[in-house]
C-alpha cells in the first residue's frame, strides 16, 4: 500500500526533475527497489517518501547511475506502456527546467508539483530556509529567462 | 500559453499523473535480489541470535500495585492465553500489523520480501485464534483496520470488508487512492479524489446514496467526528460525514442518507496541505500558506451556529497539527514567527478557548509535535518515534517519554493512563503513565524485536519476536 500511496507522487516528482516519462519511470522503479532492499531501515524513517525522493534526486543527477539503471531495466522487463504525447506548454517548461541547476530544479519540483512549503523543502534538503528561497527565486528567474526572453513578459509569467 | 508558473506546473503534473506506473513487483524483485546477495551470509547468524533472544526473554510482571495510586491507575498486565506464532520468517523480514477493537484482535503478518499477508482473528478474551481470512494478494504496510462492525483490509486496489466475528468477507469496494473513507453508524462512505462521494451499508455493501461533485463543490478532504487513531485515509465517525469543498464550504452530511445537515461557508481554499478535522460541533481547518514568510491560520467552523472564527493566526512561521482538546478547547502546535535570519522560532503548543480565541496556555516542547490527543483535559503531545510529553489541563509538564521506535507505541489507554515504551539494556519496557501525576509504572518487558502494539482500554496486543502476545490491563 505504501507503493500505491506514494508511487504516483514520486513519479510526478521524477517527471519534474527529468522531463522524460520513461526516465521518470525508471527512476521510480529504481528508488523502490532500493527501498525494498533495505525496507526495515527505510520504514523506520519518519518520512520514507522523502527518502525515496532523495534517491530519485540523486539518480537524476548522476548520469552514470542513470545509464546503469536504464540498461538494467531494459534487460529485465518489457518496455513500459507508452505515455501520452506532451503538450506544447509542457515541452517548453521541460526545456526550461532542464536548463536549471539541479538544486533549483529540485526545489521547484517539490514546491510546485508536490505542494511542499519552503520550510518542508529546507527540512528535506538539509539547507536553510533562506537557501531554499534563493533556489526558488533563482529557479523562477531561470525559467522566466528561458520561457520568455522578454524580461517584462517573463517577470509576469514566472511569478 | 498559460499565464503563470502555477498553471504550467499544474499542466506538467497532470501529464505526469497519467504516465503509467509499473506495479511494485519489479521493484520488489530487484530489491529482493540485492538484499539476498547482501544478507545471505548474515541471515543464519541472525536467525540463531533471534532464537536465543526469544528463548531468554519473557514478559515479566512487576511489583505489586502501590496503595497510593488511584484505583483507576493501570498497575500491571495479566497475560491472556498462550502466545501465537506469527506468520512469516523470523528476523528482520517478519512483518506484522495488529488492530484491536472490542474483544477482537486482528493480525496481518507475512514476509517483507514479498507475497501477501496472512490475516487472522484472535479472541481477545482467550488469546485463541478464531478465524483465518487467508492471505492477501498484495502487501499492505498499514495492516488491517478495525472499525466499528467490521475489519477493513486494503488489498491492492481492493478494500475488503470482513466480518470481525468470523473473518468472512462481507463485500468489497475499490480503495479510493488519495481519497477518504469514513465509517460510522453502520455506513461506509468512500470519497474519491475526484470528489465523488458514495455510501454503502457496512455489513452488506448495499449502496445507500451518492453525491457527485465538480468544480468548487468537489470535496477536497473528508473526515469523521471520532478521533480513534485513524489509519491511512480511514476515519471513524458517528452518524455524520464532514467534508470541506474546494470552494471552502464545510459540509456535514447524514451518513445514512447523504443529506446535508449543515453547510458553513469559509474563506479557506483547501489544498493538499490543509488540515481538516471535526469533533462535536466544531470543524478545524489548518489553513497553511505553505510559506514561512506568509500568513497561516487555524480556522474553527461552528457547525451548530454556522459561524467561523480564526482561532490563531500567524504572519510568519508554520502552523502544525491541531486537535480538539475538550469542550471549547483546541490545542495547536506551531512555530509562531521567524527570527531575523529567517529561521523558525521555537515550536510551541497552545491551548485555545474556541469561544473567545484566547490562548489559555503555551508551552515550548523541545521538538516539533506531530500528534495531539487529549483525555479529560490533559494533553499528550507525540513527538514521533515513540517520544512524547504529557501535559496537565493547565499546561504543566507531567511526564516525558523518549523512544526511538517505529509504529504506534504510545497513546492513551483510557482517561487516566498513557501507554509508552522505553528502551532498556536488553529490550523494551512497557510503561503506564498515570495521567493524574505523571507517575510511570513498568508493566512488563519485550524483546528488542517487536512489531508494534495495539490496544483498547482493556487489552494490549503486541508482537514480541515471532509471537503475538495478549495481556489484560490490570488496575
Amino acid at each position: 500500500m505504501f507503493y500505491r500511496d506514494t508511487s504516483r507522487r514520486l513519479l510526478r516528482y521524477a517527471y519534474g526533475l527529468t522531463g522524460d516519462p520513461g526516465e521518470a519511470q525508471d527512476l521510480v522503479q529504481e528508488a523502490y527497489a532500493r527501498a525494498w532492499q533495505r525496507w526495515r531501515q527505510v520504514s523506520a524513517y519518519e518520512d520514507p517518501e522523502a527518502w525515496l525522493r532523495l534517491v530519485v534526486n540523486r539518480l537524476s543527477t548522476d548520469r552514470w547511475r542513470r545509464l546503469f539503471v536504464r540498461r538494467n531495466h531494459a534487460a529485465a522487463q518489457p518496455p513500459p506502456p507508452a505515455a501520452p504525447p506532451p503538450s506544447e506548454d509542457l515541452v517548453v517548461l521541460v526545456r526550461a527546467m532542464r536548463a536549471l541547476p539541479a538544486r533549483h530544479r529540485q526545489a521547484l519540483a517539490l514546491h510546485y508539483l508536490l505542494d511542499r512549503s519552503i520550510a518542508e523543502i529546507a527540512a528535506e534538503t538539509g539547507v536553510s530556509i533562506g537557501t531554499v528561497k534563493s533556489w526558488l527565486s533563482r529557479g523562477r528567474a531561470g525559467l522566466a529567462a528561458t520561457l520568455d526572453p522578454d524580461p517584462s513578459e517573463g517577470a509576469r509569467r514566472a511569478r | 500559453m498559460p499565464a503563470d508558473l502555477d498553471e504550467m506546473f499544474a499542466g506538467l503534473a497532470r501529464t505526469a499523473d497519467v504516465v503509467p506506473v509499473t506495479g511494485p513487483a519489479v521493484a520488489r524483485r530487484n530489491g529482493d535480489r540485492r538484499r539476498r546477495g547482501r544478507y545471505a551470509v548474515g541471515a543464519a547468524a541472525a536467525a540463531v541470535l533471534l532464537v536465543l533472544a526469544g528463548a531468554g526473554v519473557a514478559t515479566r510482571r512487576h511489583d505489586p500495585p502501590r496503595p497510593v495510586l488511584p484505583a483507576t491507575t493501570v498497575r500491571g498486565l495479566t497475560p491472556i492465553g498462550t502466545p501465537l506464532r506469527v506468520h512469516g520468517p523470523a528476523g528482520e523480514n517478519m512483518f506484522s500489523a495488529i488492530a484491536v477493537r472490542g474483544d477482537r484482535v486482528t493480525l496481518a503478518s507475512g514476509d517483507l520480501n514479498g507475497g501477501g499477508l496472512k490475516v487472522i482473528g484472535v479472541d481477545g478474551r482467550t488469546g485463541a485464534q478464531v478465524w483465518d481470512a487467508g492471505t492477501t494478494a498484495s502487501f499492505e504496510t498499514n495492516g488491517p483496520i478495525a472499525v466499528p462492525g467490521a475489519v477493513l483490509v486494503a488489498d491492492g486496489p481492493r478494500l475488503r470488508v470482513l466480518d470481525p466475528g468470523t473473518g468472512a468477507e462481507l463485500w468489497e469496494t475499490t480503495d479510493p487512492a488519495n481519497g477518504d473513507v469514513v465509517v460510522g453508524d453502520g455506513v461506509l462512505a468512500r470519497v474519491t479524489v475526484d470528489g465523488l462521494t458514495e455510501a454503502f451499508a457496512l455489513s452488506t455493501g448495499r449502496k445507500l446514496w451518492s453525491a457527485p461533485a465538480s468544480g468548487n463543490d468537489r470535496p477536497r478532504h473528508s473526515t469523521g467526528f471520532l478521533d480513534e487513531g485513524n489509519v491511512r485515509n480511514v476515519h471513524v465517525s458517528d452518524d455524520r460525514l464532514a467534508q470541506i469543498t474546494l470552494g471552502g464550504r464545510v459540509l456535514v452530511r447524514d451518513l445514512r442518507t447523504g443529506k446535508i445537515r449543515t453547510s458553513v461557508a469559509t474563506t479557506v481554499r483547501p489544498r493538499m496541505m490543509t488540515d481538516f478535522s471535526a469533533s462535536g460541533d466544531l470543524a478545524l481547518i489548518g489553513d497553511r500558506s505553505g510559506y514561512t514568510d506568509k500568513p497561516s491560520r487555524l480556522v474553527g467552523a461552528d457547525l451548530t451556529a454556522g459561524t467561523t472564527k480564526v482561532l490563531h493566526a500567524i504572519e510568519t512561521g508554520t502552523l502544525g497539527v491541531s486537535a480538539p482538546c475538550g469542550p471549547q478547547r483546541v490545542c495547536l502546535a506551531s512555530n509562531d514567527g521567524t527570527t531575523a535570519d529567517g529561521n523558525l522560532n521555537p515550536a510551541t503548543l497552545k491551548m485555545i478557548d474556541t469561544a473567545t480565541g484566547r490562548v489559555l496556555w503555551t508551552v515550548t516542547p523541545a521538538d516539533a509535535v506531530f500528534d495531539i490527543s487529549t483525555r479529560a483535559g490533559r494533553v499528550f503531545a507525540g513527538r514521533g518515534l515513540g517520544s512524547g510529553v504529557l501535559y496537565s489541563a493547565d499546561g504543566r509538564d507531567l511526564a516525558r517519554v523518549d523512544g526511538a521506535f517505529l509504529g504506534r507505541t504510545q497513546g492513551w489507554i483510557d482517561d487516566e493512563n498513557v501507554l509508552a515504551m522505553a528502551q532498556t539494556g536488553t529490550g523494551r519496557s512497557l510503561i503506564a503513565i498515570s495521567a493524574a501525576d505523571g507517575r510511570q509504572t513498568t508493566l512488563g518487558t519485550l524483546s528488542d524485536v517487536v512489531g508494534g502494539c495495539a490496544w483498547t482500554s482493556e487489552i494490549l496486543a503486541c508482537r514480541d519476536g515471532v509471537e503475538l502476545k495478549l495481556w489484560r490491563f490490570e488496575r
